[in-house]
Order: structure tokens, then sequence, then C-alpha cells
């Protein structure tokens, strides 16, 4: 919950200093350019202020009625997954920038069924096939 | 006039997206997971490439089937197939646990068909209501009506207005990256030549909802269990029409909460359970396998479309996710909803409204009967679905530009959106925000030269946004409630 907790404020903080940082920019700017981002920008701000606020109050009351039975969840087994979800993906575009399109696409379907997926090899090749097939004729196209 | 669309359907081409859009509808309905707003955000890097008639109905036969398709997995599986099915998990998977599966999918699909038709007709009305008061509006009617739209999405999508309006916000600055559109200006450029351009909304579709969505599904690595026999439709069909009144009631509600901006096929399907539970007598089989249960939701979210294409077509105004990526949908094949669109294109309209009502008609009769032959989809693993769709994803991505920027734009939102999905903020404002940024801003600029600071005290603008006021206020309390009983 603490986490959770420290994640959301740091998201708000971001948000408050990214209208502040576009406010200053829009200083330079012409009266036209800054006419309606300036607006939007200064309602975003105050908005997140507010929400800031309120979050911050809630959590407080939520502080002080804690029910001490309450029951801890373990999430590291979740945060794990989502973390190797996102180095999956990641890698997957880094292997797009480094050996192509097709040939990432086609590697990263077999991985992920092989080595994540634990799906046996006919399964995972007849699947991987399929997908070169389709990109191949795609691209040809 | 009105027979004119059906003339453009008979077109191979028309007829080809047709059955595409259906297929695809089809799909991502039955996943659990996935929804048309995935299925429409994985396909508008490709809608440009068909002629707007035929992009129309692959577009809106998947819009409108996914939501039908979803029923069945919610009663075999006890998932919901899409957002706008959960009401019908309450009384379908009961039902489904007693041996009746074949009823409650009759029943689910019967009422997905009524309730879609009944949107379609409820748009054809409203079209010619509209249509002379859309004219009479001037830029600052529309930027009103834009506030309107973004402040009601953006207050009724999640549990905390504030964070709502923090991301509409965020959306409409993130639009406002790049080249201004008076001066010529570079606005929040940093001196990368690539952000000199607009980032395109199909890459904040594709990040922000598709990816989050298949990440999720990788990260909960959804198990689908045993499936049922699909026996006794035509029972839970002669059902739906024994209970016609229930019926038409929630297509009306489904139609009337589609038109309202924020609220979608969710709220809906609440709203129109809801009623089932005070309007029916006896209600004590409600929540153990009730067909009634099935019934108003059922016919509620597919109204919801119809109800939903109003303010879109009319105004272009979006009302929420699904909407908003209709409208870049229709932005992109060369559609302008709107005035442009009630005064050049009546043909296009009346060819939407049969789409809407043929796309129910046939996706739910192809339901009906091969339902347990299409359930067997919502079997496929998992780790077979997740590469499949990255891939296609990444495929969007790069295929426009064929720019790797463009990739890691779509990265950068899917971890935004992640992140706001995990922290419970609304992701609908922050896309709406994004697509009605430009429109709002060319708005807004020719009110202030044209009226200065006096756009604000013209008479329908007011009206409007008192409206948005006085809903913003009924709209939140009334979707507290609905989310107190859900929960």
């Amino acid at each position: 919950m603490r986490y959770k907790l420290k994640v959301e404020i740091t998201l708000h903080l971001i948000i408050i200093i990214v209208c502040s940082m576009g406010l200053l920019t829009m200083k330079t700017w012409p009266y036209e350019a800054r006419l309606f981002p300036g607006a939007v920008t200064g309602v975003t701000l105050i908005s997140a202020l507010l929400s800031l606020f309120v979050y911050y109050k809630k959590q407080k009351d939520n502080d002080d009625e804690t029910i001490k039975t309450q029951i801890q969840q373990s999430r590291s087994d979740k945060n794990m997954r989502v973390l190797i979800s996102f180095a999956w993906l990641f890698v997957y575009a880094l292997s797009i920038w480094l050996i192509g399109y097709i040939n990432a696409s086609v590697l990263y379907a077999f991985l992920y069924m092989k080595v994540k997926g634990k799906l046996n090899w006919i399964v995972s090749t007849m699947v991987t096939i399929g997908i070169f097939v389709i990109l191949k004729g795609l691209f040809s196209y | 006039m009105f027979l004119s669309g059906i003339t453009n359907m008979i077109t191979p081409m028309y007829l080809l997206m047709f059955i595409i859009g259906s297929i695809v509808g089809i799909l991502f309905g039955i996943l659990p997971g996935l929804d048309a707003v995935t299925a429409l955000a994985l396909l508008l890097p490709f809608v440009y490439m068909f002629e707007p008639e035929a992009a129309l109905s692959l577009i809106l036969a998947l819009s409108a089937i996914a939501c039908t398709a979803g029923s069945i997995t919610c009663i075999l599986v006890g998932a919901p197939g899409t957002s706008s099915n959960t009401a019908t998990i309450v009384d379908g998977f009961p039902m489904a646990k007693q041996g009746l599966a074949g009823k409650a999918i009759g029943a689910a699909v019967t009422s997905s068909i009524v309730g879609g038709v009944v949107g379609a007709i409820v748009l054809s009305l409203t079209i010619p209501i509209f249509r002379p008061l859309v004219l009479m509006f001037g830029s600052a009617e529309f930027l009103a009506m834009a506030i309107l739209g973004i402040s009601l999405v953006a207050v009724l999508s999640g549990e905390s207005p504030l964070k709502g309006i923090v991301a509409a916000g965020l959306g409409i600055m993130l639009s406002q990256m790049g080249t201004d559109p008076v001066l010529g200006l570079h606005r929040w450029t940093f001196g990368i030549p690539y952000l000199q351009q607009k980032i395109s909304i199909v890459l904040v579709a594709l990040g922000l909802f598709a990816l989050v969505e298949v990440l999720d599904l990788a990260v909960h690595e959804t198990k689908i269990s045993k499936r049922q026999s699909t026996e006794g439709k035509a029972e839970g069909v002669k059902e739906t029409f024994k209970n016609w009144k229930l019926l038409l009631l929630s297509a009306i509600i489904g139609s009337f909460v589609g038109f309202m901006p924020g609220l979608g096929a969710v709220v809906a399907c609440w709203i129109a359970y809801a009623l089932a539970l005070i309007v029916c007598e006896p209600k004590d089989q409600f929540g153990k396998g009730d067909i009634r249960g099935i019934i108003a939701p059922e016919a509620a979210n597919n109204a919801c479309l119809g109800g939903s294409l109003i303010p879109t077509i009319s105004f272009g105004i979006p009302g929420g996710t699904l909407m908003a990526l209709l409208l870049s949908a229709f932005w992109t094949i060369g559609l302008r909803p709107g005035p442009e669109m009630l005064k050049n294109n009546l043909n296009l309209i009346h060819l939407i409204i049969w789409t809407v009502a043929l796309s129910n008609i046939v996706g739910g009769l192809v339901l009906l009967k091969w339902a347990d032959k299409i359930a067997k989809i919502a079997m496929i693993r998992v780790e077979i679905l997740v590469p499949i769709i990255t891939i296609t994803i990444c495929l969007g991505a790069l295929i426009t530009n064929l720019n790797m920027w463009d990739l890691w734009i779509v990265l950068g939102f899917c971890t935004l959106g992640w992140i706001m999905k995990w922290l419970d903020w609304p992701r609908p404002p922050l896309l709406l925000g994004f697509i009605l940024g430009p429109l709002t801003e060319r708005f807004y600029f020719i009110s202030t030269m044209v009226f200065g600071g006096k756009w604000i005290t013209r008479p329908i603008v007011i009206t409007i946004l008192s409206i948005a006021v006085i809903l913003s206020i009924i709209g939140y309390k009334t979707t507290r409630k609905i989310r107190g009983v859900v929960e």
C-alpha cells in the first residue's frame, strides 16, 4: 500500500512539474500561440494540485481508521510478472531496431511461446511458421 | 435518400469488410480481456487503405458484434468478454452452472439483436432533429460542446473527477506538441525534429489501450475453464420475447445512456440491470439465474452504440473511448463528422445506420447458430495470443512511417497507460483530450478572435455549459451509487 502511495504522489508531482515547466516555456511564445495551451495547462496544474491535496487528505483519514485485522497481500509475484512482461516487450522493440521487424517478430513469437508460455515444440513452431508466412506475404505484397 | 444507404451496401468490398469486421468483432468480443476498443485501436493504422464505405462497414460491424460475442464468454466461462457485459455474469453464469447455458445464450443474443436495432432506430430518428440545430451552431457553440464532452468524460470515467480532469488536460497538452496551426511556431518540441509533426492518434490508441490490455492478459495469465453445452437456445429466444416490455425499456435506456458522454455501455448495462431489479416480479431469482437479468443488460449495451453515435456524428464530439477511436477512424478515411457530414454526406450517415442495424442482426444470428464452436476461441492459450497481438500492434505502429520513433512513442504511452491503470487513473479522458485538443483550440481561437471574452455570454453557450455542470454533478453522484452497488 505504501509503495502505491509513493508512486501516486510521484505521478502527481511529475504532472505538477511538467505543467509548471510548460507554463514557464510559454512565456517566450507569442500571444496567439500560448492562448489555448496556457488556459489548458493552468487548469491542469490547478486540478493536479487539488487532486494531490484530496488524495493526501484521504490517505491521512484512512491511516487514522486502519483496521488492525487488515490482511496484507503479497504483491511480489504480480510485480515480477509485470516487470517480466515489460522486459519482453522492450527487448522485442530493441530487437526490431537491431535485426529488423520480420526477424525480430519471428524470434519473439517463438521464444515467448517456448520460454514463457512453456508450450511444446510443435505448437510453438507451427504458430511461428504461420506468423512468418503472413508477415512475409504482407511485406512482399 | 434513406434507402440509398442500402445501395451502398451491395458492393463486394463493403460485404467483404463487413465479414472481416464481424469475424474480428467476434474474436475480440469472445476473448476475455480484449474488446472492441482494442480491436479498433489495432485496425486504426490500416483503415486508410480502404474506401470510406468499406472502412465504415469494417469498424461498425466489429464495434456492434464484439459486445454481443462477449456475452457468450460471460455465460460459459464466468469472465466478461468485454467490459460492457459484466452485468450478464451475475445471472448468466449461474444459469450455465444449472445446465441452462443454451437458454441464457439464446436470451443474450436475441436481446442484443433487438437492442442494437433499437439503437439504430433511435439514431435514425434523432439525426433529422439534430441536423438543423447543428447547422445553427457557430465556433463558440462547438467550443462549448467540446467542453461538455471532455468534462463529462473526465468527471464520469473514473472514481475521481479531479484525476479525470488532469488526464484530459494532459491529453490536450500532448496534442499541442508540435507545430502551432496559426503561426507555425514549434511548441514543446525540445529541438527534436520528430516532435515537430504532431504525434499520431493511432500511436496513442495503440499504446494507451491496445498494448496495455495485452500486457494485462500476459500478467494475469487468464485461465479459461471447461466449456459447457449450449443446447436450448430457442427457449431463450422465446423467453426474451415474452419479456418484451423489459427488452424495449432496456434498449431505450441503453440508447439514452449512450448519448450521454462519459457513461458508455458499462454503465448502461448496470442501469438496465438495476431497472430490471426494480420493475420485475418476482425478484428472488435475480443473481441466481434469472433470465431477465440477462435480457436487460444485453439489450442496453447493444443499444448504447446507436445512442453514442448521435453526438459523434452530429457534433463530431465523441462520448467515450470507442467513439473517440471511431472518430479517429472517420478522420483517417476522410470523413468529418459534425456539420460538414450532416450537410454533405447524408448518404453515409444512412449507411452507418443500416450497418449498425445489420451487423447486430447478422452477427447475432451467426452467434446463435454457432455459439458452441465460437466459444472454443475463448480456450486459446494466452501464451499464443499475446505474441500475435503484440506483433500486430508493433506492425500497426511502424507501418505508416517505418520510423522507430513511432514504436518508442507507443511503448511510452503503454508505460503511462499501465501506470494509470494501476493507480486507477481514467485513460479515456486522456485519449479524448488528445483527439479533441486541436479542434477545441481552433474553436477557442476563432471564438476569442471574433467575440473576445464575450463568447461565453452567448445564450446557447451558457445553456450548454450549464448542462455540462448539472450533468457532471448528477452523473457523478449516480455513477458513484452504481459503482457502490457493483462492488
